[in-house]
């Protein structure tokens, strides 16, 4: 009995190892080499950082800019690599990074206790200090840690600000994962002060009055006052390569010039009006919402026609597998199955973010779209298939001909309802960054320094979309009708 | 032309069809009698295997049709036309494609010529204007006339009436049994279950009495009608004439 135990558990721990990601084998130590052979350095970074990372015009084309791209350049220099910059949210960085998707992180982020624990981290690259952000009619209330005591404080989520925070006695605490949301809070009272990065927040001060910014005087570990890159661990060779070209930054004082350079970017006044200067961001990023809700649509629709076969069919098999996929689907977050996709493909393969947000919404309207067929396909009246197979057609001429039209004239409102979700839907592909129109709103909120403004010109960007289906749809119902 | 052999059909516990035999020749119209609940209509729908017999066989042009892989069960469906009470007209096609969808699509028939024979069909039924009509604008009777020129436009070598006039106005039935008497005065072979006394009167070459899941009795019109042998054949007929 126990020998049987021991035979079990054994079995179990060597299945699991099957599934433990493949960078294990990079560990000793081919990881400089596979970045050199690749001829790409893909770093992830969260660009709404000024001045270390954040989007600016060059060249007539958005890009990201910063220190901390400066600083990635010189080392894909170094390497005799390409850069690639991949956005997204701060939170998804690590995951990024764990599952390959990226190979180190340059992000201002600093090498806490807590993440030395999980990744790798570079010499320091640069010495911080730590800000509070408050309104500036308030300026004469707050000026200590103290005084902000019992208040209400934004920080990022899951950043080293979060953690300085707590320093405020009896301090409540408001997490968001975007620095834009904060100050946005701030602004309409929601929040009496922020917790930012120094730099960051001289720069945001510094474009807009309505804010003041003075360094807090929190208790810092020398650790958590330094940003660093984070490299998975085990990538000892990249480590060291990377710590070679922050030695000649650190010795030639580039970080200076760089701070310098992302000012500049920074200080490029837009004389032109706010939608001439940002329409074509929010043009890009309803063609990408477009393009993935159209295609989640259409590969949707197949296969929620092929779920719904299967859950109608007699075999008890295929019935399974089809309520499994759709219980399964109908009851996790998107959200969750965007990232699961994104980063757990990323351990095997690369996939492109927008490829993988894609899938993600195509799964996801499947098993929606499934439901609402079938629900059609009953709601037919069972003397429709009898009169088909009575004037001898076969099954699949039955479907085809009398039934799925039939379905479709019924479900059509139904399927709108679903086609204008998934709309909306695919704005949560933007947490792996994809340049969809909420990321590209997030993206003009960093450049622009306006919080309301783009969130209001995207809501009506998306209701003209909605809407302009919605009236597609309604004709297309029109030409159906036949009763 | 169908052989029924030891046919039994049975719903759950519900026993509806209990050891039918039958012999339908070619040309003949039979016309199927009884109370609700016989068991009528059950047997007419397992003649094309709309219902699949829980046991018996049923023989058609010489090929027993239970046991049939899908594909020749089609084929064979083809030449059984088969009206229902409801119509079940498709609603999403003009009648004109209610005519030919099954033609073009199943047999190797061009769309303009199933378009002609469609014509030809809606001519012979008094519906010849009525091509490009939607099943919603017409009545009930017209509705019924389509369904059978639909059935006939597969050219079927038997025609199954499944109370054909039950769902019909009063002022409309007429029009439908006209139509069906053309039709058996043209020598197809018919099948009809009906509560028509009437036209089985007129038209039937024989008349079956079913009750409680057994053919009780049959003969011609006038042994029926007029003669009946069996205690249930009178209290039947004495509730309904």
């Amino acid at each position: 009995m126990k020998k049987q135990l021991k035979v079990i558990i054994a079995f179990f721990i060597l299945t699991i190892l099957l599934f433990i990601p493949t960078d294990v084998v990079y560990a000793e130590d081919g990881s400089l080499a596979r970045v050199q052979e690749s001829g790409e350095l893909v770093i992830g970074t969260s660009a709404d950082f000024p001045p270390f990372e954040f989007y600016a015009e060059v060249d007539g084309e958005q890009q990201v800019v910063g220190m901390d791209i400066m600083i990635a350049e010189k080392i894909a220099d170094d390497l005799g690599v390409e850069l690639v910059v991949q956005d997204m949210e701060f939170d998804s960085l690590l995951p990024a990074l764990e599952s390959n998707n990226v190979d180190m992180i340059v992000a201002g982020m600093t090498p806490t206790e807590e993440r030395r624990k999980s990744v790798n981290f570079s010499d320091i690259y640069y010495q911080t200090f730590q800000n509070i952000m408050v309104r500036a009619e308030d300026k004469e209330i707050y000026n200590s840690i103290d005084s902000l005591a019992g208040q209400t404080v934004g920080v990022q989520t899951g950043s080293l600000q979060e953690e300085l925070a707590q320093q405020i006695p009896d301090v409540e605490l408001m997490q968001l994962g975007n620095i834009n949301d904060l100050l946005l809070a701030l602004q309409t009272n929601r929040i009496e002060a922020i917790v930012m990065q120094g730099p960051n927040a001289e720069a945001h001060a510094g474009n807009d009055n309505s804010l003041y910014t003075f360094e807090g005087d929190f208790e810092l570990d020398e650790q958590d006052q330094g940003s660093a890159i984070a490299i998975r661990p085990g990538e000892d060779s990249l480590v060291a390569a990377v710590n070679e070209s922050l030695a000649e930054i650190k010795q030639d004082n580039l970080t200076e010039d760089y701070l310098a350079v992302a000012g500049e970017y920074m200080a490029e006044e837009t004389d032109t009006g706010f939608a001439s200067t940002y329409w074509s961001y929010f043009l890009d990023g309803m063609l990408v919402t477009i393009m993935i809700s159209a295609i989640g649509v259409l590969v949707g629709m197949v296969l929620g026609f092929i779920l719904s076969l299967m859950r109608l069919t007699q075999n008890k098999l295929l019935r399974f597998l089809g309520s499994a996929y759709v219980e399964f689907v109908r009851g996790t977050p998107l959200m969750i199955q965007v990232m699961f996709i994104y980063f757990g493909a990323g351990v095997f393969f690369d996939l492109p973010a927008l490829t993988a947000g894609i899938i993600a919404v195509s799964l996801n309207s499947g098993a929606y779209i499934c439901e609402i067929i079938r629900s059609g396909l009953n709601s037919v009246d069972s003397g429709q298939a009898e009169a088909a197979r009575s004037l001898g057609m076969s099954k699949r001429q039955s479907m085809r001909y009398i039934l799925f039209p039939q379905a479709l004239k019924n479900i059509w409102p139904a399927l709108g309802n679903e086609f204008i979700t998934v709309i909306k839907e695919s704005s949560i592909v933007s947490v792996i960054g994809v340049g969809e129109l909420i990321f590209q709103t997030r993206v003009v909120r960093s450049i622009s320094f306006k919080g309301i403004l783009p969130l209001f010109i995207t809501m009506l960007v998306y209701f003209f979309l909605t809407f302009t289906l919605t009236k597609i749809l309604n004709y297309f119902e029109g030409r159906m009708n036949h009763d | 032309m169908i052989s029924v052999k030891h046919l039994k059909k049975s719903f759950g516990k519900n026993e509806v069809l209990k050891d039918i035999n039958e012999e339908i020749s070619q040309g003949e119209v039979v016309v199927v009698i009884g109370p609700s609940g016989s068991g009528k209509s059950t047997f007419l729908r397992c003649l094309n295997l709309l219902e699949e017999p829980t046991d018996g066989e049923i023989v058609f042009e010489g090929t027993s049709l239970t046991g049939l892989n899908e594909q020749k069960l089609n084929q064979l469906r083809q030449k059984m036309g088969m009206v229902f009470q409801q119509f079940n007209l498709f609603p999403h096609m003009t009648v004109q494609k209610n005519l030919t969808i099954s033609p073009v699509q199943t047999k190797e028939i061009s769309q303009s010529e199933a378009d002609s024979k469609a014509a030809q069909l809606l001519q012979q039924v008094g519906l010849g204007d009525k091509l490009d009509a939607y099943p919603s604008s017409l009545s009930g009777g017209q509705k019924q006339r389509v369904a059978i020129a639909r059935a006939l436009a597969m050219d079927p070598d038997v025609m199954l009436f499944d109370e054909p006039t039950s769902a019909l106005d009063p002022e409309m039935v007429g029009e439908v049994l006209n139509v069906m008497n053309e039709l058996a005065k043209s020598g197809m072979t018919m099948v009809v279950v009906t509560h028509e006394m009437g036209f089985a009167r007129e038209v039937a070459d024989r008349v079956l009495f079913m009750d409680d899941g057994h053919i009780v009795e049959q003969g011609t019109p006038e042994e029926i009608f007029k003669h009946p042998k069996n205690q249930r054949t009178q209290d039947f007929l004495a509730k309904i004439l």
